[in-house]
């Protein structure tokens, strides 16, 4: 009896760990078969033409590539030292218990609550109008609560031994954090940051009260002009245009893209990982 | 003789609970000064107020003064403190670098960037620890690969590699195989001609076997410090008797 419950439990998990494979493959597949042979390297470097119908992806390509580095810009420092201050140097009070649940709460607020707020902050309030920067700031709002508590547990993992071996050697708090912690800590940190890319990629709500545009073949450097997006752009394809079976094989070419590119970025996290673990 | 460390009066709190009840002791220098005592005893937390890493505690307080050559050392930059007394830990912790750099890591932090001077310094270190001959031919690979009795020479080395005067060894060879802790035991005695050492153990036979000196505590008191043969053979009070007997602990 105790042995059938436990090939049980082991089917179970297994079956549950193959379909979330296989349902990653299909879509895939899926995309790949819908784009009916649009996909090339020309696709990437071509902007959209003829009213949509026809060209490839570049501006929203590079749109959300430019505006993922911008994210990364401004979150990735801010969400690692408060997720370093609070793992290493914040006292436990009551006040720091309070600003903990609150970020940990932060990270459940639905993606269209960012938008909005970034449109009251930064495009009204600040006065930055539509622009990239208003939505790499409402993104990095957004990425925050993710960088910082995934900086913080990773920290708190790091082996107290080890800090003390450095701090018996003489190294002061930062010697240690660049000798110790930082060493055992920063796949941890890695993966927190290309979990946050990710979803920069990926993220329609945000960016759309504040910059996205759905047709503007330039691109640009300028952070404070409007800019396209792989996602916006496939929403905009598959729900708002009226020859919609004529741009549906250029709907799934782009999200395939896009899936190509949060799976680069998960590649990227991962090779670093094994860089650092071989020495772990 | 002279003595090297003085705790005078020391007692010690974490948050409201006193550890340590007005501890007295001074502690010759080259000499081998064992800590014995029941586990709880405070024997870890006496010898981590030596090189101040109980500090690390948001909680911790210290009562009374810790002298150093005469001079207290909680009036001292920590930083400074920790290069005069090292330390080696229960367990083996080498960081995830090679042999190399494990034992060239407090050297660096000390600005020395010579390669030389390095190289001639971690050798020194090396063999100083009895393990040049052992690693010679891998000072590249990572610490990681060599046995647990190794490590724990290798943090030795680590910890004389900046030339510390004193060296403060928490049970180093609790982690070990009899014959790793030989080694590190046959170590000790070679080592206490150039440092002043402070040994946590609680194994009394190599108290017995290492010191010159030896500290009893129990319940955070000092009950007896004496010449490890008096406490040994001829304990003045009647409870370092029961426990080097062997009668509770």
């Amino acid at each position: 009896m105790r042995k059938a419950f436990d090939s049980i439990w082991v089917l179970l998990s297994a079956i549950a760990y193959f379909s979330a494979v296989v349902f990653v493959i299909w879509v895939a597949i899926h995309l790949y078969a819908l784009s009916r042979g649009k996909l090339s390297l020309a696709f990437l470097f071509t902007n959209p033409s003829s009213g949509m119908t026809a060209g490839g992806v570049f501006a929203p390509l590079f749109g959300s590539i430019y505006l993922a580095l911008w994210v990364l810009i401004i979150s990735a420092p801010i969400g690692v030292l408060a997720g370093v201050y609070f793992a290493e140097f914040a006292p436990d009070n009551t006040l720091t218990r309070l600003l903990r649940s609150s970020i940990r709460t932060l990270s459940g607020v639905p993606a269209i609550v960012y938008g909005l707020f970034g449109l009251a902050f930064f495009v009204r309030f600040m006065n930055l109008g539509l622009s990239l920067l208003a939505s790499a700031l409402t993104l990095s709002v957004m990425n925050l609560p993710v960088i910082i508590t995934t900086t913080e547990e990773a920290l708190r993992l790091v082996p107290n031994a080890q800090k003390e071996a450095a701090i018996a050697l003489g190294a002061n708090s930062w010697e240690v954090w660049r000798d110790v912690s930082f060493k055992y800590a920063s796949s941890g940190i890695v993966s927190g940051l290309f979990l946050a890319l990710s979803r920069a990629l990926g993220e329609t709500a945000p960016i759309l009260l504040t910059g996205v545009v759905f047709y503007q073949p330039t691109v640009t450097l300028d952070p404070t002009k409007t800019f396209m997006a792989l996602p916006y752009h496939i929403f905009i394809l598959s729900t708002q245009h009226s020859k919609f079976t004529e741009v549906l094989p250029i709907a799934a070419a782009s999200g395939f893209v896009l899936l190509l590119m949060v799976l680069f970025a998960r590649i990227l996290a991962y090779m670093y990982n094994r860089r650092i673990q071989r020495w772990l | 003789m002279a003595i090297k460390i003085e705790a005078r009066d020391v007692s010690v709190y974490f948050g409201s609970t006193q550890i340590l009840h007005n501890v007295n002791l001074g502690i010759e220098e080259k000499s081998v000064t064992a800590i014995i005592g029941p586990s709880g005893c405070g024997k870890t937390t006496f010898l981590r107020t030596l090189n101040r890493l109980n500090d690390l505690s948001p909680d911790f307080r210290l009562e009374g003064e810790i002298l150093l050559d005469g001079e207290n050392i909680y009036h001292m930059d920590p930083i400074v403190l920790r290069r005069r007394v090292g330390m080696v830990f229960q367990k083996p912790n080498p960081f995830p670098m090679s042999i190399f750099d494990n034992v060239a890591y407090g050297l660096r932090l000390q600005g020395i960037k010579d390669k030389h001077l390095l190289q001639e310094k971690v050798k020194s270190a090396l063999i100083a620890a009895g393990l040049w001959e052992e690693v010679q031919n891998r000072l590249s690979s990572n610490a990681f690969d060599l046995s647990g009795g190794q490590q724990q020479r290798l943090c030795i080395a680590r910890a004389i590699a900046v030339d510390p005067e004193v060296l403060l060894m928490d049970e180093p060879t609790s982690a070990l195989d009899p014959a790793a802790t030989s080694r590190v035991e046959e170590l000790i005695l070679e080592l206490k001609k150039s440092y002043t050492i402070v040994l946590v153990t609680h194994n009394m036979y190599q108290a017995a076997r290492v010191s010159d000196f030896t500290a009893f505590f129990l319940s955070g008191y000092l009950v007896e410090f004496n010449k490890t043969d008096v406490i040994f053979t001829n304990p003045r009070d009647e409870r370092t008797q029961r426990y080097v007997t062997g009668k509770f602990g």
